[in-house]
């Protein structure tokens, strides 16, 4: 990895350790759910409820260090916010090991 | 004229006779219990979303029915009335299924289809049924591809059902 991005793998992992939270990720090789974090981001069309609240909004933009998870998201997937079940829709990979996994209520 | 609420009802009623139809828009809810996710939109301020947000918002599997317009005219002797609503479709997660119900299967399934309004479990098909007093059978369904806000697939089916004279 070239230094530009080794510094922007820190800087994402710093800006989820401050506003990240905990999501449950579920792969769908079997592998098991493990714990992520990833930051809620605007959404494409606002909602009436909180995304990850308990009533849950439909769809999220969750963005992720994707590098950094393993198996790699990817569609089809299960991720949990608050218990609220969401699958994965579609995700954008950034070039500099982030995505933002796109979420739908499941 | 017809009040289109009712058959926006009878639509979504109809829908859920189709069992392999309704099947693949099945899920369990939190009490385990299983709820079919074909549902109507009628425009009401403080109970629904709007219709841009409901359509959004729809969830992994899912079908809305909205009532989008009604179109006046001296069509043919018999019809002045031609209503049209929207059927909008929302997948279910395919990933891991050996056998998944796409787009394609569930606009087959919509078309062709046997209802069972008649209280027969292989009634005729959607299109060539009286959906409610005083409509017709329907004009020849559509559907279109759509994208989403985060530009993931959708489809939506128009159905035009002409109203049997002036009710």
């Amino acid at each position: 990895m070239s230094a530009f991005g080794a510094h922007f793998g820190m800087l994402n992992a710093a800006v989820l350790a401050a506003f990240g939270i905990p999501v449950t990720f579920t792969p769908q090789d079997g592998s098991g759910a493990q714990q992520i974090t990833g930051i809620i981001q605007k959404p494409a069309m606002g909602e009436d409820s909180l995304p990850g609240s308990i009533l849950g909004a439909s769809v999220v933009r969750l963005f992720v260090q994707f590098a950094a998870i393993t198996p790699e998201p990817q569609h089809g997937d299960a991720i949990a916010i608050n218990g609220v079940a969401y699958v994965v829709a579609d995700l954008d990979v950034d070039t500099q090991g982030g995505a933002v996994l796109k979420l739908r209520i499941s | 004229m017809l009040n289109t609420s009712a058959v926006t009802d009878a639509i979504v009623t109809t829908l859920k006779t189709i069992a392999d139809l309704a099947a693949a828009m099945t899920v369990l809810d939190v009490t385990g219990a299983p709820v079919v996710r074909i549902t109507a939109f009628h425009y009401l301020l403080g109970q629904d979303h709007r219709l841009a947000e409901a359509v959004y918002g729809m969830p992994a599997p899912s079908m809305l029915v909205a009532w989008e317009g009604s179109k006046g005219g001296n069509f043919d002797g018999q019809t002045i009335w031609k209503h049209r609503w929207g059927i909008y479709y929302r997948m279910g997660n395919a990933a891991g299924l050996a056998v998944p119900v796409g787009y394609e299967d569930l606009w087959a399934l919509t078309c062709n289809g046997a209802t069972a309004v008649t209280g027969a479990a292989t009634g005729p098909n959607i299109r060539n049924i009286q959906i409610a007093d005083g409509l017709d059978i329907m004009d020849t369904p559509s559907i279109d591809h759509a994208l989403d806000e985060d530009l993931v697939d959708r489809f939506k089916a128009v159905f035009i059902i002409p109203e049997i004279g002036d009710n």
